[in-house]
């Protein structure tokens, strides 16, 4: 057994090290969040952990601070949801993997003794294959749990939207998380016997494509979607309109209000009153959905009609038709 | 004799690495939050732009954001800049400078600041709405536009010029005369009683010429050639010249055609705008 009290020294080096350690900590744990590695700060709390642990303080007050931590920094990112209890469930694991192994991590990482023990002790060499071990299934479960979310998030999107929308029958097969960009997925679905992946925001666009053309429009998708929900409306709006209507959406751009979205509908001069109807009835419903889209921007012929959050209950064909008509141009 | 070293519980280290933790935690927290909601919820006194701006941690990106929300809060009227434009429509190119955005918010605001602060939120009042549009430039080498559509969305499109001010309240003179078309009677019928017998604006702006235009002389019946070109025109360049001419210049005597024309607007605003006859000191009087 170590000795229950800590000298001078050995205070100001722990007082040092969590110091560190914690801004390191949230250095990395808002560059992955915002970053190529979704939500993979957690087996830096793994390791966090294990570093509080070291010196036999009390697990229990860490566990739930740790446990805590997480759970409040899911809660701002992915809201109440079963996104944040799987988070909060798997900081609990890691948090307890840590404090069991949290003398051979300390050993390993802070101490430097790795070198040492492996000369002298066979159990140094278990300790850090142990070691190893853990941090690799922390890994491992972070980005496993990266999928899950994908899966249920791409389940309930088919069934919100490709069936109970449009009546379209299709078997769901898989979904694929892509990493590259955060919080994308395509998923796997069967329609009319034929396999295809699918974007949420390109659902709409695959009926008349083959499978090479459709993969395609996914890797296109993919360089500009950013949130897939809003993809899930602007999909509607093509899928609905038909191909005389394109659509892009930007974020929080310059003029634009903080956390704003805006979809921008691009029409073309053959477009008739019907299409007018479809965006009204597709733009109230994404209103129904509760989508947070502050601004729907349509165009015909390079005249833009600005329509706010505030008036989305006022959109009919007449009105939107109506935008388009300029009673009174000065200059 | 040996020095005894003071010595301290484990468990007390411990908790009290952890309240550091937490303090941390709080504090980074705290701070970022405070930054990413700092612009939307920051408060800019619009006739002081210029102290906040040198004694503020602001950016000008949030500084742009800050002046646009606050205008929008106290003036209910949404302005769009940068990217946030459909600059093409309007035959003109988007302002993504940033400085450039944020002398002409600055121009902007300043120019509202003279008008009563419930003027627009009184024409929305009735359904329109209004928004100003920040754009770099026009190709057709106008400064500025204005248009109503047909659901009662008045735009006023604006470029980064020397005249930024005078050309805002050219432009917002047709939002309320827009307004006043809607909204009330016709009451501009004897506009015309000002002009030279027998005048007919040219509605070409092509065939504009200098006679009748004010040029420090008495007797002219226009403040610029432009006013020429229609009575919607003439009124929103005699109300530009209300607002930032020199007080001094000649057309403001009283029985000079230009000050009947700017007695006739006064008149009518007065009776159109309820904000207008509540304010008791008016910038254009």
């Amino acid at each position: 057994m170590g000795d229950i009290y800590l000298t001078k020294i050995e205070r100001k080096t722990i007082f040092t090290r969590s110091l560190i350690y914690v801004l390191v900590l949230f250095l990395v744990a808002d560059l992955t969040v915002t970053g190529p590695f979704y939500f993979n700060f957690i087996p830096w709390l793994f390791l966090f952990s294990c570093f509080i642990s070291l010196r036999e303080v009390d697990k229990t007050l860490t566990g739930i601070i740790g446990t805590f931590t997480v759970f409040m920094a899911s809660l701002m990112t992915h809201g109440m949801g079963v996104e944040t209890l799987l988070v909060t469930a798997n900081a609990v694991l890691q948090i307890v993997l840590g404090m069991l192994t949290s003398k051979g991590i300390f050993q390993f990482i802070l101490e430097y003794r790795l070198v040492k023990y492996l000369r002298k002790r066979v159990k140094a060499i278990l300790i850090t294959v142990l070691t190893i071990f853990f941090i690799v299934s922390c890994v491992t479960l972070s980005f496993l749990e990266g999928d899950l979310f994908a899966y249920l998030k791409a389940k309930s999107t088919v069934d919100k939207y490709i069936e109970k929308t449009y009546g379209v029958e299709y078997k769901f097969k898989n979904a694929i998380f892509n990493r590259k960009y955060i919080g994308k997925y395509a998923f796997v679905v069967e329609i009319d016997g034929e396999e295809v992946q699918l974007l949420p925001s390109v659902i709409g666009t695959f009926k008349d494509l083959n499978q090479q053309e459709r993969l395609d429009k996914i890797n296109e998708d993919f360089k500009w979607q950013t949130n897939a929900d809003i993809g899930e409306t602007v999909a509607n709006l093509t899928y609905i309109t038909g191909k005389n209507v394109s659509y892009k959406y930007e974020y929080t751009k310059v003029g634009v209000k903080p956390d704003a979205l805006m979809i921008e509908i691009i029409l073309d001069a053959e477009d008739t009153e019907a299409v007018y109807n479809e965006i009204a009835t597709v733009l109230n419903r994404l209103l129904a959905l509760e989508h947070d889209v502050h601004e729907v921007v349509i165009t015909l012929n390079n005249t833009s009609l600005y329509i706010s959050k505030d008036n989305f209950e006022l959109i009919t064909p007449e009105y939107i038709e109506g935008g388009f008509k300029i009673e009174d141009l000065d200059e | 004799m040996e020095k005894k070293e003071k010595k301290m519980p484990k468990e007390y280290a411990a908790i009290v690495s952890l309240c550091i933790f937490f303090t941390i935690v709080t504090i980074v927290g705290g701070v970022r939050l405070f930054f990413v909601i700092s612009a939307k919820n920051t408060k800019v006194d619009l006739e002081n732009i210029d102290i906040i701006e040198q004694n503020t941690n602001l950016d000008i990106n949030r500084m742009n954001l800050a002046i646009s929300n606050t205008v929008e809060e106290q003036y209910g009227v949404d302005i769009y800049y940068g990217e946030g434009v459909n600059a093409a429509s309007v035959n003109a190119t988007n302002i993504t400078d940033k400085s450039e955005i944020f002398s002409m918010l600055r121009a902007i605001t300043s120019a509202l600041t003279k008008y009563p602060e419930d003027i627009i939120r009184e024409i929305e009042s009735k359904g329109y709405m209004v928004s100003i549009h920040l754009v770099d430039k026009f190709t057709n080498n106008i400064e500025a536009l204005a248009n109503r559509n047909s659901i009662g969305h008045f735009n006023i499109y604006i470029s980064n010029s020397i005249e930024i001010e005078r050309a805002f309240h050219h432009e917002f003179y047709h939002i309320l005369d827009y307004y006043i078309k809607l909204e009330t009677a016709e009451r501009y019928a004897m506009w015309n009683k000002y002009n030279p017998h027998g005048f007919k604006y040219s509605n070409n702006v092509n065939s504009l010429t200098t006679k009748y235009v004010y040029s420090g002389q008495s007797g002219a019946h226009f403040v610029t050639a432009y006013a020429k070109y229609s009575e919607k025109e003439d009124r929103a360049e005699t109300f530009a010249e209300m607002m930032t001419a020199n007080k001094m210049e000649t057309f403001f005597n009283e029985g000079e055609h230009i000050k009947s024309k700017m007695n006739l607007i006064i008149k009518v605003l007065n009776s159109s705008f309820e904000s207008v006859r509540k304010k008791e000191t008016l910038a254009w009087e």
